[in-house]
């Protein structure tokens, strides 16, 4: 099996503006380092004339509207893209600016900023990496690293002529660039690929007109689109929502609970907190100890539904029916030992 | 507005005779308070006592943004005999010293000889070097500050301050500065264990001695007469020019600045004015800044600032308003005799019903040799800033209701959509 590409695709008018705003606001988005003073701004990018190469190791889902597998990515091509940034040239106003205050001395003018211009051109890109690929016709495309891809950058920028400089800039673009690769790429290719799907399509076409009438209202100020953030659950929409190796180790776990075994099955990862019907909040309604209903009123408050007001509690209520049969405890305890009971009730008809 | 802090620090030094407007960190103080005033941001309340005059206490609570946080500080002044004012309690406050006014610099004197600290009893020497110590609990983040301040002589001191807080690479940081200050030189070496920063500082005074006169001879056998009242004409103007350099050892960064400063005081004989010039050389920053205080509840001040390497200027200009309620009354008072003003100014008080106002006459013994005006009690000032790199505008109100001390300060932008961007309100309250 082979793969054509269609490469560079410029079947589009608006594809290279797009990705270039696209790609500006992915990489202002984090926090800078305080050298970056300014937006980095994409000025310049091409893909090139030779696409990346695909070697396919599992295909996952493969039907007429739907395609999922995993790949080998190698990329050796020429593309390259030129970034435009401000950087603080006075190393002695980062230093004030990542110092604690109590200890800073204070700098009467040694620390004044100087801002220089900084262009940088990357090129020679080389990535090597293991990607899930997921393609449907209904949702779009997106594709996921499961590694590192970067494996090799050349950085040409204004500094070129003093070496120091030129270091650091190649290692805080790679570390970017990583990053980017990481979190923003997925998110940017879903994006785009919302033109090919009879939905996207519809939407892109409302964003574009909505974005032009808000241009004119601004007067001609560019709003760029707002990338909307992908689940996993989109990128991969065959696997179960629930793990079932998960929800046995969860029964072993409450079933534990029931006896007084000392051992406890351990989930990786994970931290067990107990008493989590209290914080349950279908089941919140039915209680009522002093702590839940405090923590509820608080909830409401704080999300609007009700005015902070004067509320009274009456404390003393009627016995509720004793649904099992148990000494007399207090009623938090009951309240709570009758929640417990619901919810493992739950449980076991959801199992089964 | 200052914090507690800056205002135990402000009376060591007063208690101590040490001059802080000769360090070169504070060259541009003038300017620098009607121009970079800080504006609070959320809510923020203070609370500070004064027991004893050795000791000192002070709790801190803020707001911002639904995220509550405070703190509690405590000072420690040693020996005994060295007495911290608290100048905020309600019936002795100089507001325009402690709200930032245009800051009035006096003239360096000499320092006192160190043979008046000494201190014999039974013919052993008994006394201690001056010393603050001062600590600072931020509670639900952790962060303790400290600081101990140690004068060895009166020409002769050092700062200690140090962080501790685990977000801070190797857990804190520490800086100790070794300060010299004669009269007409002040020096300062700085040393800060974050980067390994080593700096020094120094500032000289030109035409200002160092000791005091010596009487020509023949008058000096005239009994009763001192040097000092021979000068009639205190000296009304003076110079001085400055740098600091540093080096940080770990990030290999290095900087350099020098200053100079005019500074007229005595609003006698014309407005009190500073001007000040600064120049980092390194990278081509120039300042030029000017301040003057125009009568007695006005004062302006404005800075140019010009980059020689990318061509970037600023404009700030800075002003700044006190609202004096009863003026009128109590200047009409006063001339009548000093100590009926007292009864006059509480008569007043409890007629009115919202603000108590004071009146603290500053008489002295020999009312003809202070050169400063009799200050009055203002009530409250209003400051604005603006400035061209910056669309907003920046104002601050600042007056004591009650015994209480309140900063209510705002950044309106004057984009019509953006509206204020940030509002903050602080209060202070020191028994």
């Amino acid at each position: 099996m082979s793969f054509q590409f269609n490469w560079p695709f410029s079947t589009e008018d608006n594809f290279y503006p797009k990705v270039t705003s696209l790609l500006t606001d992915a990489l202002n988005k984090g926090a800078k380092p305080p050298i970056i003073v300014d937006d980095i701004i994409v000025k310049d990018l091409n893909f090139g004339t030779k696409p990346p190469e695909l070697e396919i190791l599992e295909i996952g889902d493969l039907a007429d509207d739907r395609f999922r597998g995993v790949f080998k990515l190698t990329y050796n091509g020429n593309a390259f893209m030129t970034l435009q940034t401000l950087i603080e040239a006075n190393p002695l106003n980062i230093y004030s600016h990542l110092t604690p205050s109590f200890t800073n001395p204070k700098f009467l003018a040694a620390n004044s900023s100087l801002k220089i211009p900084l262009t940088i051109t990357l090129s020679d890109i080389k990535l090597s990496g293991i990607v899930i690929l997921v393609f449907s016709k209904a949702k779009g495309a997106t594709l996921v690293f499961r590694n590192d891809p970067l494996e090799s950058i050349k950085t040409s920028s204004t500094f070129d002529s003093i070496p120091a400089i030129a270091r650091l800039i190649q290692s805080q673009i790679e570390n970017q660039l990583r990053l980017l690769f990481r979190e923003e790429l997925p998110a940017i290719i879903h994006k785009l690929s919302q033109r090919w799907t009879p939905n996207g399509n519809a939407a892109v076409a409302t964003n574009a007109k909505s974005s032009a009438e808000k241009d004119a209202k601004n007067g001609g100020s560019p709003s760029s689109p707002r990338v909307k953030p992908v689940t996993l659950a989109e990128v991969n929409p065959d696997l179960p929502m629930l793990s079932p190796t998960n929800m046995v180790q969860l029964n072993l776990l409450g079933q534990a609970q029931q006896t007084l075994s000392l051992h406890t099955p351990a989930i990786s990862d994970a931290i067990c907190r107990s008493m989590v019907e209290r914080h349950n909040t279908e089941e919140d309604k039915d209680d009522d100890d002093l702590s839940s209903i405090i923590m509820r009123s608080r909830r409401n408050i704080k999300s609007g539904k009700v005015r902070r007001h004067r509320k009274v509690i009456n404390l003393r209520k009627a016995e509720p029916e004793k649904e099992v049969a148990a000494p007399s405890y207090s009623e938090d305890v009951k309240a709570d030992v009758a929640a417990y009971h619901r919810n493992l009730i739950q449980k076991q008809t959801m199992k089964s | 507005m200052r914090s507690y802090l800056e205002h135990i620090l402000g009376s060591f030094y007063a208690a101590t005779g040490w001059n802080v407007d000769n360090h070169y960190a504070n060259l541009t103080a003038s300017s620098r308070d009607l121009l970079d005033f800080e504006l609070p941001s959320g809510f923020i309340l203070n609370v500070s006592s004064l027991p004893t005059g050795s000791s000192a206490s002070s709790g801190t609570l803020k707001n911002l943004g639904g995220v509550v946080d405070g703190a509690i500080s405590y000072f420690y002044s040693s020996p005994q005999n060295i007495l911290l004012e608290n100048k905020l309690r309600s019936e002795s406050v100089d507001l325009t010293d402690f709200l930032c006014g245009y800051h009035q610099l006096h003239l360096p004197e000499p320092a006192e000889d160190p043979v008046y600290r000494e201190m014999w009893r039974g013919g052993r020497r008994v006394d201690s070097k001056y010393s603050l110590l001062y600590g600072k609990l931020y509670l639900p983040g952790n962060t303790l500050e400290s600081m101990l301040i140690r004068q060895f002589t009166p020409t002769d001191q050092i700062v200690v301050s140090a962080v501790s807080d685990k977000r801070i690479q190797n857990g804190g940081a520490l800086m100790a500065q070794l300060q010299h200050n004669s009269g007409r030189w002040c020096s300062e070496m700085i040393y800060s264990s974050h980067e390994a920063l080593l700096g020094f500082r120094g500032l000289y005074n030109f035409s200002v001695d160092s000791h005091l006169p010596e009487l020509p001879s023949g008058i000096a056998s005239i009994p009763g007469l001192s040097a000092s009242s021979l000068l009639f004409q205190p000296q009304q103007s003076w110079f001085s020019a400055g740098g600091e350099i540093y080096y940080g050892a770990l990030n290999k960064a290095a900087g350099v600045s020098i200053g100079l400063r005019y500074a007229t005081t005595s609003s006698l004989v014309g407005t009190p004015t500073t001007t000040t010039f600064t120049l980092n050389p390194v990278m081509g920053q120039m300042s030029v800044a000017y301040a003057v205080q125009a009568s007695t509840s006005t004062s302006f001040a404005s800075r140019f600032d010009f980059n020689a390497f990318s061509y970037e200027s600023n404009l700030t200009l800075g002003f700044e308003l006190w609202k004096n309620k009863n003026s009128r009354d109590e200047i009409d008072d006063f001339i009548v005799s000093a100590p009926a003003i007292t009864d006059r100014s509480g008569d007043q008080s409890e007629a009115k019903t919202e603000t108590p106002e004071t009146l603290q006459p500053e008489v002295t013994a020999e009312g003809a040799d202070t050169t400063q005006p009799i200050s009055m009690i203002d009530d409250s000032v209003w400051k604005i800033r603006v400035a061209t790199d910056s669309p907003s505008v920046r104002l601050l109100w600042e007056g004591r209701i009650k015994a209480f001390l309140f900063s209510v300060g705002a950044d309106i932008s004057l984009h019509r959509d953006q509206g204020m961007k940030t509002f903050g309100l602080e209060l202070q309250y020191a028994a």
